[in-house]
């Protein structure tokens, strides 16, 4: 940490990651709906930490980027505390919550050193990226780690998670904010200036600035893409090719293809300049398909194409057969697209995302079937595809059996409605 | 039995080996399996419904004892491994490792099933005092070219999990699996055993049924005893006495109308509903894209189309699993199919 990088080559991100409370732009925090001093909360938390206090630990909760490791490395800095961190990125770590026979191990090696060592802060990072959610082990590890931990534990993550319900209760949760766009622009400019870098438009920067939404890391990320990749830039061009795929340049990309699109050039030309992946396109084309085109002849010749380009697909993924991909473009861009050839397009059309469709079951049904699993021992699948059925008919049948029904698997209102569905 | 139960197929549903009716050649042989404390790979099959999951649990209870729920696994080789499952594991090298030979550097493809559910509980060793595991897999051709990955996870810890495969057909298994596995063949139940199990449920539930009822019962569901009772039960509510009329209304509301729905959208030419409709199907029943085909397949043979028609559709729908095959989006070969259907059905 506090040794001073002298390659040119460090990302800025790491270069100028402040060491101190006083050179950072401080987050803003919400404890309870009101608004709090984060990083005198953070202190408060650590001077006054005990084993047996009322709080273990502490969450920051925020969108990425604003500065919420960032903060703890200040706030430790300044103690001048050691950070003990864990994250998605320690494979180590992950290993050790995927394979449950090792985790007791794992967790008793960690608190081993937890208590020969002082002065030192707990960070586990993106903590609802790391546990997924099936993993049952990984909730109770951490709960006893703060059970037993002699350091304060500040734990981030970046967004409410279901399954982390036990943890939420037990510590003390803050919303971090992002920050504001002057904030940013001050800190960007500040980092300019320390590189001896000049020709960059204020108006650029607020180009980047507005774009990251407060995300301080993508911003710093962005800027030195933009100089290091050829010093001042005078178009905005390069921010847009820097721009994320999102739904939107999809939306409007199937817009186009579907009305604009005359040649099966056009179409090509139009796939090869988007940068969005292909692989989630087909399934957009696929979604949004019947909206664009409405008679039927032409919809079973749209369809036949993006059919055959997911069997070619299928076998590229399968077998590597990289040489069939001209094939799989032409025929779900330039194949479906002219396709419509009387089709009427009434207006503007609303794309919507594709469905997800699975083998899976729903999480209502899925307690449901649960209760027949566990007093019958069948499988779930089983329940759904034979018995809820036969219980929808059976409940359907009388008020009497459907109450005997509820009470014999001890159903709650959800799922009663499940049943007279 | 538990009297806050209100289903009656589970309640009656076989809990040991002497409760199963009418197999009594598979069933002495198990019976002869637990005995020596001894069995090797087990193969069975018979038609769908006949009981041979509940056969085989029974069996795998009757063998295992006190040590059942640690040391017993069933599988369902058709159901898709989730992404959840899939970054559980980690998978992380697709690619072979091997340097040198026909192999090297070739992607490495293992089915996610495989590596994912069935590895991890095989090579854990047996717990307690039992002989060995037991795995049970259901619906295993659906397993297609990775049967040969399976056949080699039984030689390697053939001594540690004994398998049971479970399918309905066996004549797709590959040779070298079925060489490995004594064959069990699980018959529909006769008559006369049939007869016998649903009066003495009658009996039981205090109602009465006839003997034309039974037989109309027993043709319809071939034998299927759950459905049966299911059926009965049904029946049973509106009264005491079963006769063959009232069971054939029920039977009648017992039929699962998704898919004749779905064909009467497709006569429309409606495809947008036609979508709608399939995707809710799917997601009620949770089927894959492979069992919609069966089903609608199942439908168009009894539909009112005529020949060429028929065939047509027969076309459609095997060109359609045909391709899924090989595709990733079982969403747009069913879409793709219907599509198709519906241009056809224009013509009627």
């Amino acid at each position: 940490m506090g040794k001073k990088p002298e390659e040119k080559d460090l990302p800025w991100v790491e270069k100028y990651r402040p060491m101190s409370l006083k050179e950072m732009a401080k987050p803003s925090a919400k404890l309870n709906n009101k608004k709090v001093d984060l990083a005198d909360e953070i202190i408060d938390f650590i001077k006054n930490y005990k084993k047996d206090g009322e709080f273990k630990a502490i969450l920051l909760e925020g969108p990425p980027g604003i500065g919420k490791t960032s903060i703890v490395y200040a706030i430790a800095g300044d103690l001048n505390m050691k950070v003990i961190e864990t994250n998605a990125s320690d494979t180590r770590t992950q290993k050790a919550i995927h394979r449950k026979l090792d985790e007791a191990s794992k967790a008793r090696d960690m608190m081993d050193f937890l208590q020969k060592s002082r002065n030192k802060i707990i960070l586990i990072d993106e903590i609802d990226g790391i546990y997924g959610v099936t993993d049952k082990g990984a909730v109770p590890t951490i709960l006893e780690i703060m059970k037993n931990s002699e350091f304060p534990i500040i734990m981030v993550a970046n967004e409410y998670k279901k399954t982390l319900n036990p943890i939420y209760r037990s510590v003390k949760k803050y919303e971090v904010q992002p920050l504001a766009d002057d904030e940013v622009i001050k800190i960007l400019k500040n980092i300019l200036k320390r590189e001896n870098l000049t020709g960059f438009k204020p108006k650029d920067l607020v180009k980047i600035v507005k774009k990251n939404h407060g995300d301080l890391r993508a911003s710093i990320n962005d800027l030195q893409g933009l100089m290091q990749g050829g010093g001042a830039i005078d178009s905005i061009e390069d921010i847009q090719n820097l721009q994320r795929d999102t739904s939107e340049v999809i939306f409007s990309l199937i817009r186009t293809l579907f009305t604009e699109v005359k040649t099966l050039n056009e179409a090509r030309n139009l796939l090869d300049k988007s940068d969005v992946d292909y692989s989630l396109l087909y399934k957009w084309v696929n979604e949004n398909l019947p909206k664009y085109i409405n008679l039927n002849d032409e919809l079973s010749d749209a369809f036949e194409n993006l059919s055959l380009a997911d069997q070619i697909f299928g076998r590229i993924r399968t077998y590597q057969y990289w040489a069939l991909l001209p094939y799989f473009f032409d025929l779900f861009g330039g194949g479906v697209a002219l396709s419509k050839k009387r089709s009427y397009i009434p207006g503007f059309v609303r794309n919507t995302f594709p469905q997800m469709i699975s083998g899976r079951v729903g999480a209502n049904k899925l307690s449901l079937a649960k209760k027949l699993e566990e007093e019958y021992e069948i499988s779930s699948i089983e329940a759904v595809r034979t018995e809820i059925p036969f219980l929808k008919l059976l409940a359907s049948m009388s008020i009497k059996k459907k109450k005997e029904i509820s009470e014999w698997l001890d159903l709650d209102a959800k799922e009663k409605k499940l049943l007279s569905k | 039995m538990a009297d806050k139960n209100p289903i009656w197929s589970l309640n009656y549903k076989p809990k040991r080996l002497d409760d199963i009716c009418g197999r009594d050649q598979v069933v002495s042989q198990l019976k002869d399996f637990v005995r020596n404390i001894n069995f090797p790979h087990l193969l069975i099959t018979g038609n769908e419904g006949v009981g041979k999951t509940t056969i085989a649990k029974c069996f795998a209870k009757a063998f295992l004892g006190e040590f059942y729920d640690s040391n017993f696994k069933l599988l369902y080789a058709d159901i898709p491994v989730s992404s959840e499952e899939r970054s559980q594991a980690g998978i992380s090298t697709t690619f072979s490792k091997s340097v040198i030979g026909s192999r090297a550097g070739r992607r490495r493809y293992i089915h996610p099933f495989l590596d994912i559910k069935v590895k991890p509980f095989v090579q854990i060793r047996v717990l307690g005092e039992s002989p060995f595991k037991i795995l049970v897999v259901k619906n295993f051709e659906a397993l297609g070219q990775f049967q040969q990955g399976f056949r080699r996870l039984m030689e390697t810890y053939g001594t540690n999990c004994r398998m049971i495969i479970i399918t309905t057909r066996v004549s797709s298994i590959i040779d070298p699996i079925v060489s490995r596995c004594q064959l069990l063949f699980v018959s529909q139940i006769d008559f006369i055993n049939f007869k016998k199990l649903m009066l003495n449920i009658a009996d039981e539930e205090g109602i009465k049924i006839n003997e034309p009822a039974i037989e109309i019962l027993y043709k319809y569901t071939e034998g299927q005893i759950n459905k049966a009772i299911n059926i009965m039960q049904l029946a049973s509510m509106h009264t005491t006495l079963i006769n063959s009329e009232m069971l054939y209304d029920v039977i009648d509301l017992f039929r699962e109308k998704g898919i004749n729905e779905l064909l009467n959208f497709i006569y429309k030419g409606d495809f947008v509903k036609c979508r709608e409709h399939i995707r809710s199907i799917r997601r009620t029943y949770n089927y894959t894209a492979r069992e919609i085909y069966k089903k609608m397949l199942d439908e168009v043979l009894l539909a009112p189309l005529g020949k060429k028609l028929k065939i047509q559709f027969i076309n459609h729908i095997a060109d359609a699993d045909f391709r899924g095959n090989d595709g990733l989006d079982d969403d747009i070969q069913l879409s793709s199919l219907i599509s198709k259907l519906c241009l056809l059905s224009k013509k009627l």
